[in-house]
């Protein structure tokens, strides 16, 4: 085989052209099957934290502009209130978490959806022990060391850093709510 | 001696790539932190290794000289991302939340375009097939076992089963970088002494 580079050229597009078919293929058979579990597993963290909601008639809000680089998604469940999806900055990358806000604008649970925090220190912000102590709140939280007093958060001993994103992204959620959501009855 | 087994006994202990090679440092260190990690890695890099092997060792007279590291680099970019497509898919709470990061980097893993250049393209297709099988193998073994001994330590469980009693605390450090770094050293320390004592019996 002459090596002339039209000839070295033309093959390496044969191959390109080829492996990009095999991809099309591929991803035309996955796509449907990975958007339904992506939709399934945001289902189950939104439902975990609105628990009286019914999932399947949540629906999609557009975040307002300036929220919109926190805030990544928030959900609406009839008559129930509203799910968000907040991203903050932690101490390994972005902890995104999910909250709950009932009609009347208390938490009615938070949940760690995404995180690269610490194993054993940040990472424990996942466990209930911690997101529970968000359960019922309806005013701004803060941080605190050792035992917590009203409105305030007993961070993870080791990992205040991660304590902060978190309530950080609760709040947002919480100024959201009082912001653009408070009086609706979530049933437009 | 078979193809198979020839495939398997390099891949697995003579030329084992974690252990011998010491090739693909970054994921070895990286999704160890769980025996399931571990172990889907592994799976992982051994599908591609076995298509892209196949593949590159069927077109080896077609591809020319000049060309062939594109070719190569084309080639197992294909099978990592169909591999992350179907990981995505089908294993998408187990395996893909946890591994997502690092599927996509298995394209520059250094055994599979190792294995390419210095298996695939100088044999037949049924060999290279059998190599892939055994280096994904020797690097899956190799990733298991540094998984299980760091989940053990550091987390107090095996495959996510809590085994250790709540009297113990594990030791977090074994599943942060430090343990990783400890953990594999004292393995490779150990796999070549065995291997080398193996070897001496061998030629007494």
């Amino acid at each position: 085989m002459k090596e002339s580079p039209l000839r070295l050229g033309l093959t390496l597009l044969i191959i390109a052209g080829i492996m990009g078919l095999i991809l099309g293929g591929v991803n035309a058979a996955t796509k449907d099957i990975i958007a339904k579990k992506v939709d399934e597993v945001n289902r189950a963290a939104y439902g975990a934290v609105l628990p009286e909601a019914d999932t399947t008639l949540m629906e999609s809000l557009t975040v307002d502009d300036a929220y919109a680089d926190r805030i990544l998604e928030i959900y609406r469940a009839p008559e129930c209130g509203y799910a968000f999806r907040v991203s903050t900055k932690g101490y390994g990358g972005a902890v995104v978490i999910a909250v709950g806000i009932d009609l009347s604008g208390a938490i009615t649970g938070v949940q760690v959806v995404e995180h690269s925090e610490t194993p054993g220190l940040g990472a424990n912000a996942s466990n209930p022990a911690f997101t529970d102590q968000y359960t019922g709140a309806a005013d701004p939280l803060t941080v605190v060391k050792g035992e917590a007093g009203a409105n305030e958060v007993s961070a993870i001993s080791g990992a205040t850093i991660t304590s902060r994103s978190v309530t950080d992204s609760v709040n947002t959620a919480l100024s959201y709510f009082r912001e653009f959501l408070k009086g609706g009855t979530a049933d437009v | 001696m078979s193809k198979l087994t020839l495939g398997l006994k390099r891949g697995i202990i003579e030329e084992n790539p974690t252990f011998v090679q010491v090739l693909g440092m970054c994921p070895t260190l990286a999704t160890t932190t769980s025996a399931i990690n571990g172990l889907g890695m592994g799976l992982s890099v051994t599908a591609v290794l076995i298509g892209s092997n196949l593949v590159i060792s069927a077109l080896r007279k077609i591809i020319p000289n000049k060309i062939r590291i594109p070719a190569y680099i084309i080639i197992i970019a294909t099978f990592v991302t169909v591999v992350d497509l179907l990981l995505q898919a089908f294993f998408y709470d187990s395996l893909y939340q946890a591994l997502g990061l690092y599927i996509p980097l298995i394209v520059v893993n250094c055994i599979i375009l190792g294995r390419a250049e210095a298996f695939a393209s100088k044999n037949d297709p049924v060999s290279s097939l059998f190599d892939g099988l055994g280096m994904g193998l020797g690097f899956t073994l190799a990733l298991t076992v540094l998984g299980v001994i760091r989940e053990i330590l550091g987390s107090g469980s095996l495959f996510g089963i809590s085994i250790l009693p709540d009297v113990i605390t594990p030791a977090v450090i074994m599943i942060m970088a430090p343990g990783g770094f400890i953990v594999l050293g004292i393995l490779l320390a150990l796999f070549n002494h065995l291997r080398s004592r193996m070897n001496k019996g061998k030629e007494r």
